[in-house]
């Protein structure tokens, strides 16, 4: 009588033992990886807008401060999206037959918002507030990245928790003077003060605890 | 089974040292004092049984198919995210920073007067009502009625566009078929013509009245009000000789008599002098003040009493009487002379009157006798009478001309308007009071006779009975839509501005009444406006900027007066009481209330409001016959049974609820209830019962012949009395002021400071340290605190079904316990809300890190960390946490998601959540301080359940300010910590409740 099992069987058990323990590893492992890919993170994601505003152009060539559309960042936990009479305090004098710019003038005059696409979405059971980041150093391009560079706007960091705690845990290597929050092209020269020096002088102690950010 | 003790003996479970026997046992309720064993059995599962089955209707295997089929098709159609969208201003309003919510003044008028608010609004979206501090009826706080204002104002169920005949017009042809009508009724002076109104301070409504009363003198202007203030008027019309509203100084008081009054929540200054009376109820500032509340049913003011003498309900006016007498005879107080011969003594209640009336004597000016809309007029006038012979009428009174129009506004107009439309002598009809048809006493067949009106105009906030049977249906705007005006009892004149466009066309009075008044062209604003132009006499944009600061601070300077001077009748109060003739009160008596969340019936569909426990019978959703503890017995009829209440051959079915504390032969119903509630169930069901079927326009409430008869059914309501049950131990304090005195020094010492611990204590070196203090004392227990929490932390409603199943979602709830007997028994209201234990059980046993603490003292609760174990729950001593059993937010409306706070997150189902000390209100407050790199100003930094309260009982702050109030009350000899014996180390301290009997009423 035959044997049931030749040898090749060990191997081929010793084979499926290691696959039966391997599989599930490298599922978790790949979902890991995908949870820290830039596609789960959604960076560097082009986003459709109804209106093909380009960053590039108002930011970087004409050097717009970011603050003259979005507005309330110093005040408000919401950085403001330009309200279309803004546009059009440009936008009737110069450009002010650009087709590009038809969906503005005819939301303008219908009194009817531009309903655009948040780029930049945090879950809803976190409370970001930008005022004290902009008060505390930490500049817009640190998060939002070189938004001068970009004709459409895309995510430029990770916006997970574990990033929001880093620097919260460590915020120095991130500030700036005040004098450049906006700046996308600042970086530290030598008469700057050190970013310690910059920790004393706004007073800057990021809480981690959970209601910080979560209520 | 074996007590719980019994079973476990473990150190935690037995008395804790020093506690055995020196106080009375607390109870909540009957079948607890009384060891009901299914109690017994509940409050051995941590969770009510069947806390955790899904919902009627959906079995659990349904569910996993639903669930199963829900999770394939989301995950399918999850690979991307859907981008959210963001919608800028076309031209963005000056004062609107998005992110940042605006605060506007206004008011409303709770009862005729005004009382001041201030909303926050975020976007245009009011989410928020907080009472105005500069408003001296508010002083900042408001009552519970105002935080479920919201509620109303973004409910879907209310009356859409005008509609004449069921079909849809524009508000200009109103305003055209009316205009058009009202020239017809000019030519014969109006006669036909019928304004049916509810009583109002409005300068500008007053004005428009006038307006028309002057074009039409034939034409009927009244006033109409189901919880008519009729009595009041009355009362001060037979001992002034004039109506007149009275205001009570209670902080100056010593001993207060109230006859059958619930001042503390009820009439149009009750928030001012909740407040005043608050302030005379601590044993640290001097002399307390004694309350006397004489009343049939047990209500607020009545918990609050040192003394509460039940009665029926007309036996009030004969007690007052007799002490009346009694001062006249024993005290012989000048003034009283006349009624020395009169034959006033009440012999059964002569230890009482003789306590009374030798209080008030003793106190002179600083005692003072309050009566009860509910009392008739002879009651009011010899309360005038006593606090002018007392001299309290000078010292703590203040009379003030009614700013209402004090004429007769009771059920009466409503048979003489159904009357005249049966006969077809009203041509038409303005109705802008609430729901006569609902309203309307037996024997007005208001309906019927509706239907006979050629054109009757209905001002209606939602569809209902008076609707079916008008022509023309308006829909009414919420006041925060509205533009008007108003003044409080002291004359204090407010602009009421609207918040928001209506959202469903709503229109005002000032709206509706235009046409008649001949000012059809204009709107509530301009004529607003322009009313109080012309009072000023200033114009143009010198009046704009006068105006604008009149709604910034939301009073108008310099309206304020300063009361007025009057004397009593002594002669026609005399002759009233000579004329007084004691009918004895037979058998069985009806005593009708007006409903404490319901009113009239107005809020019954205001979802919050429903939901909220009743503050003493802790029922929600439904009335109840409330009887007293003897009188079911006598009767044998036991809670929950259903009776048959017949009175003068009409009868309603109610369920028994036996309230302790309640007066012998007595049963109160509360008004307000009975109607269909259409809300969120499939099938709309009656909630309560209708008590206006029972009321009687010579008898509108109280009369006796009721008779009681069991029937074979069950009854059925919500009472969450006995939810998160304490097991008898000391949780709620209450001490006479002699027991405190006696043993200040080392009060409740086992109750405090440090116990023994195993683990290592967390050392609390950061600046803040938040905390809060709850002095019992001063807390009436009015629950204005529990709606407001919800309001500000979007607490969800769950519904009648789930209220039973002990799955209310309240994160702060008033416990109210009683002690003693349950025929006379004291009651404390406690509010309980998540202690912010520095050593919290909760911690310990979350497996997933979702409850943790931070370095300020704050017990923090993770949403998004929880996977719903509940042992958190489990593991709290205390029974403040609340579990999201259920989705209760299906069918939000998009409407309904303008209400939401913003800065709190809405909780999914499967969640645990808890008070968390308004966290989000902390946040805000430390982002805006450290962006201008300074401390936090914890004084202004309040709670949304310390800002609503009226009596300053609930207090936060940080402890590392050494002189903050909550700082100077966790030092204070009253402190105490709930259930200490545990070493939970709670961060909200409450004060013990101090009463000050009457030595002669408490011994003997």
């Amino acid at each position: 009588m035959a044997w049931i099992f030749t040898p090749r069987a060990n191997t081929v058990a010793r084979v499926v033992a290691a696959g039966l323990l391997t599989t599930p590893a490298l599922g978790v492992l790949g979902l890991w990886a995908y949870a820290r890919s830039p596609l789960a993170q959604n960076l560097r994601q082009p986003v459709p807008q109804p209106v093909q505003f380009d960053h590039r152009h108002h930011a970087g060539d004409e050097a717009i401060d970011c603050r003259y559309c979005h507005s309330t960042v110093e005040v408000s936990s919401s950085a403001g999206y330009p309200s279309q009479a803004t546009c059009l305090g440009c936008h009737a004098q110069v450009w002010n037959q650009s087709p590009l710019l038809e969906p503005v003038r005819q939301a303008y005059f219908a009194d009817r918002p531009i309903p655009w696409s948040r780029v930049h979405d945090l879950p809803d059971f976190v409370y970001f507030n930008h005022a004290i980041h902009v008060s505390k150093g930490v500049g817009c391009v640190t998060c939002h990245g070189r938004v001068d560079l970009m004709p459409s706007i895309q995510q430029a960091q990770p916006l997970s928790m574990g990033w929001c705690l880093d620097c919260h845990r460590n915020p120095a290597p991130n500030l700036r003077p005040l004098e450049a929050i906006t700046s996308m092209r600042w970086r530290p020269g030598p008469g700057d003060p050190r970013p310690e020096e910059l920790a004393r002088r706004y007073d800057v102690q990021p809480r981690t605890h959970c209601t910080t950010c979560h209520r | 089974m074996p007590p719980l003790t019994d079973r476990y003996p473990l150190p935690v479970l037995q008395d804790p040292p020093g506690a055995g026997g020196e106080r009375p046992r607390t109870w909540r309720s009957l079948e607890e004092l009384q060891g009901s064993p299914e109690l017994a059995r509940a409050a051995e599962r941590e969770f009510p049984p069947g806390a955790a089955e899904p919902p009627r209707g959906l079995d659990r295997r349904r569910f996993l198919q639903l669930a199963g089929t829900t999770a394939a098709l989301a995950g399918l159609a999850a690979c991307r995210k859907p981008a959210e969208k963001v919608m800028p201003y076309t031209v963005q309003p000056p004062d609107v920073k998005p992110g940042i919510p605006n605060a506007y003044a206004t008011a409303w008028e709770p009862e005729g007067y005004a009382a001041g608010l201030v909303v926050t609004s975020w976007e245009g979206r009011p989410t928020k009502v907080e009472g105005n501090p500069d408003h001296p009826a508010s002083l900042g706080a408001t009552n519970h009625v105002a935080q479920a204002l919201l509620v109303d104002l973004y409910d879907t169920t209310r009356v859409r566009g005008v509609k004449q005949r069921g079909t849809p017009r524009a508000f200009k042809g109103y305003l055209q078929e009316q205009t058009e009508r009202a020239s017809r009724l000019e030519a014969n002076g109006g006669e036909g013509l019928w304004l049916l109104l509810e009583p109002s301070a409005s300068p500008t409504r007053r004005e428009l009245v006038e307006r028309i009363r002057q074009r039409f003198p034939r034409a009927r202007v009244e006033t109409y009000h189901a919880l008519s203030r009729d009595n009041v008027y009355e009362g001060a019309r037979l001992a002034f000789g004039r109506p007149l509203e009275t205001r009570v100084r209670y902080d100056e008081a010593r001993a207060v008599l109230a006859l059958d009054a619930d001042f503390l929540t009820q009439g149009p200054d009750a928030l001012r002098e909740a407040r005043e009376f608050s302030r005379a109820r601590l044993p640290e500032r001097g002399a307390m003040s004694r309350l006397y509340v004489v009343e049939a049913h047990h209500g607020v003011t009545g918990m609050n009493a040192d003394h509460h003498l039940r009665m029926k309900p007309s036996e009030v006016e004969r007690f007052v009487l007799a002490v009346l007498g009694e001062l006249a005879k024993t005290h012989g107080l000048g003034g009283l002379e006349r009624y020395r011969e009169l034959e006033l003594a009440w012999p059964e209640k002569a230890r009482e009157v003789r306590a009374v009336a030798g209080d008030l004597a003793r106190n002179g000016e600083r005692a003072v006798v309050v009566a009860g809309e509910r009392q008739p007029p002879r009651v009011h006038a010899v309360a005038h009478l006593l606090n002018a012979v007392l001299g309290s009428q000078n010292r703590l009174i203040t009379l003030y001309e009614p700013g209402v129009e004090a004429v007769r506004s009771g059920p009466e107009v409503l048979r003489e308007l159904s009357e005249a439309a049966s006969a077809g002598r009203v041509d038409t009809l303005v109705m802008t009071a609430f729901n006569p048809v609902y309203t309307a006493p037996v024997g007005v067949t208001l309906g019927a006779a509706l239907s006979a009106v050629p054109n009757a105009v209905y001002l209606a906030f939602r569809e209902d009975e008076t609707s079916k049977h008008s022509t023309w249906v308006l829909p009414a705007a919420h006041v925060m839509e509205s533009w008007g005006d108003t003044r409080a009892v002291d004359g204090t004149a407010s602009i009421l501005q609207p918040l928001i466009e209506p959202l469903f066309q709503g229109l005002t009075e000032l709206d509706v009444l235009s046409p008649f008044a001949g000012v059809a062209a204009q709107t509530p604003y301009q004529l607003v406006k322009s009313h109080w132009q012309r009072q000023t006499g200033a114009s143009g944009a010198a009046f704009d900027d006068t105006w604008d600061q009149w709604l910034a601070v939301g009073t108008i300077p310099g309206t304020q007066t300063q009361g007025t001077r009057a004397t009593v009748d002594a002669s026609a109060v005399e002759s009233s009481v000579r004329n007084f003739a004691r009918e004895p009160s037979q058998g069985l008596e009806l005593n009708l209330l007006p409903g404490y969340k319901m009113r009239d019936g107005r809020y019954f569909h205001n979802a919050w409001l429903q939901e909220m426990p009743d503050p003493l019978t802790m029922l929600s959703w439904s009335n109840a016959a409330l009887l007293s503890p003897a009188t079911a017995e006598r009767l044998s009829l036991k809670p929950r049974d259903k009776v048959k209440l017949t009175f003068r051959g009409r009868w309603v079915e109610a369920p028994v609820y036996v309230l302790p504390g309640h007066a012998d032969d007595t049963v109160s119903l509360e008004l307000g209830w009975g109607r269909e509630w259409s809300g969120d169930a499939d099938a709309p069901e009656v909630l309560g019962v209708n008590a206006y079927l029972l009321r009687h326009a010579d008898a509108p409430w109280f009369a006796d012949g009721l008779q009681v008869e069991k029937l074979d059914e069950r009854g059925r309501y919500a009472t969450s009395q006995d939810h998160w049950a304490m097991e008898g131990r000391e949780v709620a304090i209450q001490d006479t002021l002699g027991a405190f005195e006696k043993k200040r020094p080392e009060y409740l010492k086992h109750l405090k400071g440090p116990v023994e611990e195993l683990y290592e204590p967390f050392k609390y070196e950061e600046g803040y340290q938040w905390a809060m203090a709850v002095d019992l004392s001063r807390c009436i227990g009015c629950g204005a605190c529990v709606v407001a929490c919800q309001a500000e932390n979007n607490i969800p409603v769950v519904g009648r079904e789930q209220v039973e199943r002990g799955r209310e979602m309240y994160w702060l709830r008033v416990d109210r316990y009683f002690e003693g007997s349950p025929d006379e028994p004291r009651a404390i209201p406690q509010p309980m809300m998540c202690q912010h234990c520095e050593k919290a059980p909760c911690e310990y046993v979350c497996p997933v890190n979702a409850t943790v603490h931070s370095d300020e003292g704050l017990n923090e609760m993770v949403y998004n960390r929880c996977i719903g174990t509940r042992y958190c729950s489990n593991n709290c001593p205390y029974k403040v946490r609340r579990f999201n059993y259920l989705d209760y937010r299906p069918k939000v409306t998009e409407v309904e998601k303008l209400g939401f706070n913003p800065d709190v997150t809405v909780r999914m189902r499967g969640v645990m959540e808890k008070c968390t000390y308004c966290v989000q209100r902390i946040e805000r407050a430390r982002i805006e301080s450290r962006k201008e790199r300074r401390p936090i100003d914890t004084e202004a930094l309040q709670s949304a359940c310390e800002q609503v309260c009226p009596t300053e009982a609930i207090v936060f702050g940080s402890l590392h300010e050494k002189d903050s109030e909550v700082a100077r009350r966790h030092a204070d000899p009253r402190h105490y910590a709930v259930l200490h014996e545990l070493g939970t180390k709670p961060r909200t301290a409450y004060l013990a409740r101090i009463k000050n009997p009457n030595p002669e009423l408490e011994h003997g």
